[in-house]
C-alpha cells in the first residue's frame, strides 16, 4: 500500500509522544513493505535537512530514519491553525493535486493541528483516511477539555461552551461553531476513528454520539525495556521501606505537591519516594518542590532521566504514583510500569484511572485529596502483602509492534 | 479655610479605571486638613485613591501610617483580575511610600486584628458596593475609629448593578453629620469622631458652603479626569499606530513574497515548456528503442527455441536406457508438442508488456544493459514469459487466498472456544524477553485453558527459573540431545491440550486474542479439512532491511502477504510442495490428535516436512496474514552464508526435482566468491565515503550496472572489508583452498563459474532492489548503513548457496572432492 501519515509536527524538530507514536507506526509500515510518506508542519525549516519539493509547490522534502518527509512550512498555513480547523485554499488546491499524483491508498492522521488544509485536500482528492485521537483537539482547541478556569469541560456544545468558557476573540461565536462543524466533518468522513484509551473514546462518544470510536492503546518499546535486567522482584524484608516512584514531567498539573503533602502527613511511615522528571523551566515551581523535598529525608529528587534509565528505576520500585490533577488521554509511563510488573497508585482522573480500575493492579485515589493520599500510602506501608496481589494483576500492555499491526489490519479495510 | 495651590498638585499615580480620580483634589485637601495619624483604605484596586492619600501625606509631612487592605482578586463589581494589578501597584508604591505605608493583601475582616480600637483617623470604604457589604465594613471597623475620625464612602451616587452605598449613606447620615459630592460616582464624607472641628464641621453644618465646595472640587477633579482620558487616548493611538506599522510591514513582506512567487511561477512555466519539449523528444527516442528491443527479443525467443531443440537432441543421443536417462527424451517431445508451441506463442504475446514493464522499472539504458543477461538466461526468461510472470515465483493462481480478515482483537464479538491449548516452546538461553512471552501467553483470552510446556536444552541464563516460576511445565534435555523435531515431539508428548501450538522462544503474540484467531480459522475451515495453521511474521522494530525483504519475498511466494491462504496438495514438484505445504514453527497450531499421527521428523525444516506430509495425505494447512506473530532477526552477515548453505542442502535433499546448477570448476567458483568480495568491498568503500543524500534505487542500480558492464575476473586483487570479520576470513579461507587443494579446470571454466556466481548475486540484488524501490527513496546515514549491510548479506547468501551446490556436486566426484565437500559442509552447518 501507499500510505501517508500526517501529524502536526515531527522529528527532528519535535520529539514528544505523538511524534514517537507516528514514527513507530510509519517505520513498522515501511518494514512491512508499504510505501510510506510522513507529512508534517515545519515550524522552522532550519531544523530539517530539507530541499524545496519538486512535487508539491510550497512544500519541502526531507528524510528521517529512512522515512520520506513532506514538510508544510508553518507560514504557508493559516495563522489560526494552531487552534482552529481553518485551511489555506491555495494549499488545499496544491495538496489535492499532489495527493492525486502520488496515488496514496490511505492516509493516517495522528494529530490534526495545522492539518485542516490537508484534510480538506484528502476529502477533495477522495483519499480515504483514518484518524488517531491522541488528544481532544477535535473537540477542544485547548486540546485537553479543561476550560480557561481550570475546570473539566463537558464538551464544546457545538461551540457554544467554548464561547462562554474559553473565548479568544470578540467574534468567537461563528468561529467556534465553524470549528466544531469542520471537526465533525473530518471525523465523520474518517474510515476509522481510534482512541488510545477508553477514557478518550468515551469523551468523544459523548461529544459525537452518532460516530463510532474504537480503542487501540499506544504500544511500549518492549525491546528497550527488556534489555535491562529482569523485572522479577525480590521478597521485601519487613524493615525495607515501601519504595514509591514518581516518573513524569514536573509541572503543577501532575500533582507531585499532593504526594509530598501526603507524605508530610505520615512522617513516621516507612516509605521512600524517588521523583524523576524535569521542570521544563518553571523555576518557581522547581524552587517550591525542591524546598519541600529537602524537608523530608525519605524523598529524593533525581531529575530528568533518559529512556535507558526508565527500566532501571521501575525495576527498583514497588509502586508507581501518578497523582495527576488533570485527566490524561494516555499514560505511557503507566504502561511501562506495567511491563516492569509495577502496580500503580493513581488519581481518579483520565485514562490512568480506567487502567488501574479495570486491572485491579493498584489503587485509585481522589485527585488532589492530600488526606486520602496519605491514608492510602500509610495503609499500603502497613499492609505490604497487598503488593503481591496487585503485582499479579498487572496486565502486559501492547508493545509497539502490536499497535502497528492492529493499525495495519485496519488499513486493509479502510483503503 | 486652609486652601492653597497644594491641592492643585499633579497626582503621581494615575491609571485606569478612573472612577475615583475626580476626588483626588479633595483627597489632597482632606489629608492637609485632617493630618490623620492612621489611615486605612478598604478596597484599593489599581490605587488611584490610596496613592493620592499617600502622596499628600508625604508632601504634607504628616506623621502618620497608611494601610491599603485588598485581596487584589476582584469582586462581582470590579470583576476578577490577576496578580498583575497588585504587582504593578506594589512596584509604584513601595519605593515612594513604603516607609510609612503598607499594602495588606487580605480580606477586610482579616485585617481588623492588626488595628487597635480607637486608632483610625481616616477610613476610606471602597470595597464590595452592596448595601450589606458596606454596612458590614462600617460596623466592623467602627470600633477602630478615633474620636476625630472621618469615614469616606465611594460610589454614593451609583444606582445600578446592585450598588447599595447610596442606601447606607442615607441611613448613616441620620446618625452622624457629613456631606457628599455627586461627581465621580459620588463620595460621602462622614464625620464620626466627636472631637472634630474646623472646616470639615463648617462644611457639614452649612449646606450652602457644602455646595460651593462640591462645585469647586468637581471642577478641579474634572481636570484630572481629562488628563487620564488624554493619557489613555495617547496610549490607544500609539498602539493603533504600532498595529498599522506592523500591518504595513506584513503587507510589504507579502508583496515581496508575491513578487518572488510570480518570478518562480514564471520560471516554472518556462521550465515546464522546456521539459515538455524534451519529454516529447525522449518519447520518440524511447518508442524507437522499444521497437528495436522488441525485435531483439523476438530474435532471442527464436534462438531459445532453437537451443531447446538442440539440447533435447543432444540428451536423446546421450541417454537411452533407464528412467533417469530417458527423461531428456521426453524433453525431446516437448518442442514437438502443441502445448509447447502454444507456450512460445504466449511468450511472444507477453513480450511487449514485459518490455514495457521492465522499461518502466529500469529505464531505457537499464533495459539495454540487461540484453546480455537476457541472452545468457534466455530459457528462464522465455519460460517466465510463457507463464505470464516476470520473475521466478510460485504460481499464485493455484493457492487459495482468502479475503482479508480483521485481527480478532479488533472484532467486537467476544467469542470463545471450549477447547484447551498447549503451547510447546523449545528453549536455550531465551533471554530477557522470554518472561514477556510467557506473560503474553498467559493473558490470552477466547480459549478454555492454556498450558505452557518448555523443553529446555541446557540454558545457563534465567530461562528455566522464569518458566517454572510462571507455572510452566519444564522438560530439561541435554544440549547434545536437541534437534528441532525431537525437542518438539517431547513437548507434544507431555502436553494435554486439545490443540498444540508450537512456538519459538523469540516470537511474541499480537493481541490477547491471538491464539483464538488461529484456532478460529482452523475451526471455521475444519469442514475443508484444514488441520493446521501458522502465522506469518511481523518484523520487530529492530529488524533489518534484509530480513524485511526476505520475509516479504517469502510471503509473496506463499501468497499470504496480505491475506490468509489455504494450501493443499497440487502436485509433487518442489515448487508446489513448498508453496502449498509451508507451515512455520514460529507459531504453528495443530490439533493434538492429528499431530500424534505424524509428529516431527528430521533435523531441519521439520515444519515444512510436516506440512507437506499433511497435504500429501489430503489435509489442508493455512498460513495466516490476519493474525501475525512478532518475530524477526538481525543476523550477522556470515550467518546468511551458513544459512543459505544449509537451506540449499536441505531443499535438494527433500525435493528430488530441485534444480542443481552445473559445476565445471570448483576452484574457479571459490575464486569467484573471493574476487567478488574484493570488488564488493571496493564498491562499498566508495559508497560509505559518498557525501550527500543518496537514493536507495540509484545505489543498487549503480551496483547492478557496474557489475554487468564490467564483470569481475580472477585478476582482481585487494582487501576484503565487508564489515564482518568471520565472513572475510571464510572467503579468504576459500581462496586458499582453491589454490592449494583443487585443480584448475579448462580455460573457459573460470569464465563460466565467474559469470554463474555473479549472475546469481546480481539477480538477488535486482530482486532486493525491486523490494527497496517500492519503499525507500533518499537514505539517511542510518538507513544507508542498513542498505550496505543488506548488500553484503545478499552476497553472503549467494556465496553460501553456490558453495552448497558445489559441495553437492563434489560429493558425486572423486574421493578428495568428497572429502573437501564433507569438510566444507561441517564448517558451514555448525551452529545453524
Amino acid at each position: 500500500m501507499n500510505l501517508l501519515f500526517f501529524v502536526h509536527q515531527f522529528f527532528p524538530e519535535f520529539k514528544s509522544g505523538t511524534e514517537k507514536v507516528t514514527l513507530s507506526l510509519a517505520k513498522a509500515a515501511q518494514r512491512a513493505g508499504h510505501k510510506v510518506t510522513v507529512l508534517a508542519c515545519a515550524n522552522n525549516l532550519e531544523h530539517f535537512d530539507c530541499w524545496p519539493s519538486g512535487r508539491l509547490v510550497g512544500g519541502y522534502e526531507s528524510v528521517y530514519a529512512g522515512l520520506p518527509l513532506m514538510l508544510l512550512p508553518r507560514n504557508q498555513l493559516p495563522a489560526t491553525s494552531a487552534f482552529s480547523f481553518d485551511s489555506n485554499p491555495g494549499m488545499v488546491r496544491r495538496l489535492r493535486q499532489w495527493l492525486g499524483e502520488e496515488k496514496f491508498d490511505l492516509a493516517h492522521g495522528t494529530h490534526p493541528m495545522h492539518m485542516a488544509s490537508l484534510l480538506d485536500g484528502l476529502l477533495e482528492a477522495g483519499v480515504p483516511y483514518i484518524l488517531t485521537l491522541t488528544d481532544f483537539f477535535y473537540c477542544c482547541y485547548r486540546i485537553n477539555l479543561i476550560n480557561a478556569h481550570g475546570q473539566a469541560c463537558e464538551g464544546p456544545a457545538e461551540g457554544g461552551r467554548c464561547l462562554t468558557d474559553c473565548p479568544i476573540f470578540a467574534d468567537d461565536g461563528d468561529r467556534f461553531k465553524n470549528r466544531h462543524q469542520r471537526a465533525h466533518r473530518f471525523l465523520q468522513h474518517a474510515r476509522e476513528r481510534v482512541a488510545p484509551s477508553e477514557f478518550v473514546a468515551d469523551r468523544y462518544r459523548t461529544v459525537f454520539p452518532e460516530l463510532n470510536f474504537r480503542v487501540i492503546p499506544h504500544g511500549v518499546e518492549l525491546i528497550r525495556l527488556a534489555e535491562k535486567k529482569s523485572f522479577a522482584k525480590n521478597v521485601e524484608s519487613a524493615s525495607s521501606p515501601l519504595k514509591l516512584l514518581y516518573l513524569g514531567t514536573l509541572v503543577e498539573q501532575k500533582g507531585v505537591a499532593v504526594l509530598l503533602d501526603a507524605l508530610a502527613k505520615i512522617p513516621t511511615a516507612n516509605i521512600s519516594l524517588r521523583i524523576a522528571g524535569g521542570f521544563y523551566g518553571n523555576s518557581a515551581y522547581e524552587s517550591e518542590i525542591s524546598a519541600r523535598v529537602s524537608k523530608d529525608p525519605r524523598v529524593e529528587l533525581i531529575g530528568e532521566i533518559g529512556a535507558e534509565d526508565v527500566a532501571k528505576e521501575l525495576a527498583a520500585a514497588d509502586v508507581l504514583c501518578l497523582p495527576s490533577l488533570v485527566p490524561e488521554t494516555f499514560s505511557l509511563v503507566l504502561s511501562e510500569a506495567a511491563v516492569a510488573g509495577v502496580p500503580a497508585m493513581v488519581s481518579d482522573l483520565g485514562a490512568q484511572e480506567g487502567f488501574v480500575r479495570k486491572s485491579g493492579a493498584g489503587r485509585v485515589i481522589k485527585s488532589g485529596d492530600v488526606t486520602a493520599w496519605a491514608e492510602a500510602l500509610g495503609g499500603l506501608a502497613g499492609h505490604r502483602e497487598l503488593l503481591g496481589d496487585w503485582r499479579r494483576r498487572v496486565p502486559l500492555p501492547l508493545r509497539q509492534e502490536e499497535e502497528a499491526f492492529l493499525y495495519q489490519s485496519l488499513y486493509q479495510f479502510a483503503a | 479655610m486652609d486652601f492653597d495651590e497644594k491641592i492643585l498638585r499633579e497626582p503621581d499615580h494615575l491609571v485606569s479605571p478612573g472612577s475615583w480620580v475626580g476626588h483626588i483634589p479633595f483627597a489632597f485637601w482632606l489629608i492637609r486638613t485632617l493630618r490623620p495619624k492612621t489611615l486605612v483604605e478598604l478596597g484599593t484596586h489599581t490605587g488611584n485613591s490610596y496613592m493620592a492619600f499617600c502622596q499628600a501625606m508625604d508632601a504634607e509631612q504628616v506623621e502618620g501610617r497608611a494601610f491599603a487592605v485588598d485581596t487584589w482578586e476582584g469582586d462581582v463589581h470590579a470583576g476578577s483580575y490577576d496578580s498583575s494589578i497588585f504587582l504593578d501597584l506594589k512596584k509604584s508604591h513601595d519605593p515612594r511610600y513604603g516607609s510609612f505605608s503598607t499594602l495588606m493583601r487580605m480580606t477586610f475582616d482579616e485585617a481588623l486584628e492588626n488595628f487597635n480600637a480607637g486608632d483610625v483617623d481616616l477610613l476610606h470604604i471602597d470595597g464590595l458596593h452592596t448595601y450589606a457589604a458596606v454596612r458590614h465594613d462600617f460596623e466592623t471597623w467602627l470600633p477602630k475609629l478615633s474620636k476625630r475620625a472621618v469615614v469616606l464612602f465611594h460610589d454614593t451616587n451609583v444606582y445600578e448593578r446592585g450598588f447599595g452605598v447610596h442606601q447606607f449613606w442615607d441611613e448613616i447620615t441620620r446618625k452622624y453629620p457629613g456631606f457628599s459630592f455627586k461627581h465621580s460616582n459620588g463620595l460621602g464624607v462622614l464625620l464620626v469622631g466627636d472631637q472634630l472641628d474646623g472646616d470639615l464641621v463648617e462644611i457639614a453644618e452649612n449646606p450652602a458652603k457644602a455646595t460651593r465646595y462640591a462645585h469647586l472640587f468637581q471642577v478641579l477633579g474634572a481636570g484630572i479626569e481629562r488628563r487620564l482620558l488624554i493619557d489613555e487616548q495617547k496610549k490607544w493611538i500609539d498602539d493603533f499606530q504600532s498595529g498599522i506599522e506592523s500591518r504595513d510591514s506584513q503587507i510589504r513582506d507579502f508583496h515581496r513574497a508575491a513578487g518572488a512567487r510570480e518570478d518562480i511561477i514564471g520560471q516554472l512555466h518556462a521550465e515546464i515548456g522546456r521539459q515538455s519539449s524534451a519529454l516529447q523528444k525522449s518519447n520518440r527516442t524511447v518508442q524507437s528503442l522499444m521497437e528495436r528491443i522488441t525485435r531483439f527479443h523476438e530474435q532471442i525467443a527464436h534462438q531459445v527455441a532453437m537451443i531447446e531443440a538442440l539440447n533435447a537432441e543432444i540428451h536423446a543421443l546421450k541417454n537411452s536406457t533407464s528412467w533417469r536417462i530417458t527423461a531428456p527424451i521426453r524433453g525431446i517431445k516437448k518442442p514437438l508438442q502443441p502445448a509447447w508451441r502454444a507456450a512460445v506463442k504466449r511468450a511472444l504475446k507477453n513480450l511487449p508488456a514485459a518490455i514495457k514493464s521492465t522499461h518502466q522499472r529500469v529505464g531505457t539504458r537499464g533495459l539495454l544493459r540487461k540484453i546480455p543477461s537476457y541472452a545468457r538466461n534466455g530459457r528462464q526468461y522465455a519460460r517466465a514469459l510463457a507463464e505470464g510472470r516476470a520473475t521466478h515465483s510460485s504460481d499464485s493462481s493455484v493457492l487459495e487466498s482468502r479475503s482479508a480478515r480483521l485481527h480478532p482483537n479488533l472484532v467486537d464479538a467476544e467469542n470463545a472456544y471450549d477447547l484447551t491449548v498447549s503451547v510447546v516452546i523449545p528453549t536455550k538461553n531465551a533471554g530477557p524477553e522470554f518472561e514477556f512471552l510467557i506473560r503474553k501467553l498467559k493473558d490470552q483470552r477466547g480459549i478454555q485453558a492454556l498450558e505452557i510446556v518448555i523443553v529446555d536444552s541446557g540454558s545457563s541464563d534465567q530461562t528455566v527459573v522464569v518458566a517454572r516460576s510462571a507455572g510452566c511445565q519444564v522438560i530439561e534435555i541435554k544440549p547434545e540431545e536437541f534437534t528441532h523435531s525431537h525437542a518438539r515431539n517431547l513437548g507434544a508428548e507431555a502436553a494435554e491440550g486439545d490443540y498444540l501450538l508450537f512456538m519459538v522462544q523469540d516470537a511474541y503474540p499480537i493481541g490477547d486474542r491471538w491464539i483464538f484467531g488461529m484456532l478460529n480459522f482452523i475451526q471455521e475451515h475444519a469442514h475443508e479439512k484444514v488441520v493446521a495453521a501458522s502465522c506469518s511474521e511481523f518484523s520487530r522494530s529492530d529488524s533489518d532491511m534484509m530480513y524485511d525483504s526476505l520475509i516479504h519475498t517469502h510471503y509473496e511466494f506463499l501468497n499470504c502477504l496480505r491475506n490468509d491462504r489455504i494450501g493443499q496438495y497440487k502436485g509433487d514438484t518442489h515448487g508446489d510442495l513448498r508453496s502449498q505445504g509451508q507451515l512455520s514453527d514460529v507459531a504453528c497450531l495443530i490439533s493434538r490428535a492429528v499431530f500424534s499421527q505424524y509428529k516431527y521428523r528430521g533435523a531441519y525444516a521439520e515444519d515444512l516436512d510436516l506440512g507437506i506430509r499433511l497435504i500429501q495425505d489430503g489435509f489442508k494447512v493455512a498460513m495466516l496474514a490476519s493474525t501475525k506473530v512478532v518475530h524477526s532477526h538481525n543476523r550477522p552477515k556470515f550467518y546468511y552464508f551458513k544459512r543459505s548453505f544449509v537451506d540449499v542442502v536441505f531443499l535438494v535433499g527433500l525435493f528430488p526435482d530441485f534444480h542443481v546448477p552445473r559445476l565445471i570448476d570448483a576452484s574457479a567458483l571459490m575464486q569467484s566468491i573471493h574476487a567478488s568480495a574484493v570488488r564488493l568491498s571496493q564498491f562499498l568503500l566508495k559508497l560509505e565515503n559518498a557525501s550527500g543524500l543518496l537514493k536507495a534505487v540509484e545505489i543498487l542500480d549503480g551496483l547492478i550496472s557496474e557489475w554487468r558492464e564490467n564483470p569481475v575476473d580472477a585478476s582482481l586483487q585487494g582487501e576484503i572489508e565487508l564489515g564482518d570479520e568471520s565472513l572475510g576470513k571464510y572467503v579468504k579461507h576459500l581462496k586458499e583452498i582453491s589454490e592449494l587443494e583443487t585443480q584448475p579446470g579448462p580455460d573457459f571454466s573460470a569464465h563460466f563459474e565467474f559469470s554463474k556466481f555473479q549472475n546469481d548475486f546480481i539477480a538477488r540484488v535486482e530482486h532486493f532492489r525491486n523490494f527497496v524501490a517500492k519503499i525507500y527513496d533518499y537514505l539517511d546515514s542510518e538507513t544507508k548503513k542498513d542498505l550496505i549491510d543488506s548488500i553484503v548479506k545478499i552476497y553472503s547468501s549467494a556465496a553460501g548457496s553456490s558453495l552448497a551446490f558445489m559441495c553437492l556436486k563434489l560429493k558425486q566426484g572423486s574421493e578428495p572432492q568428497q572429502r573437501l565437500a564433507s569438510r566444507l559442509q561441517n564448517e558451514l552447518t555448525a551452529g545453524i
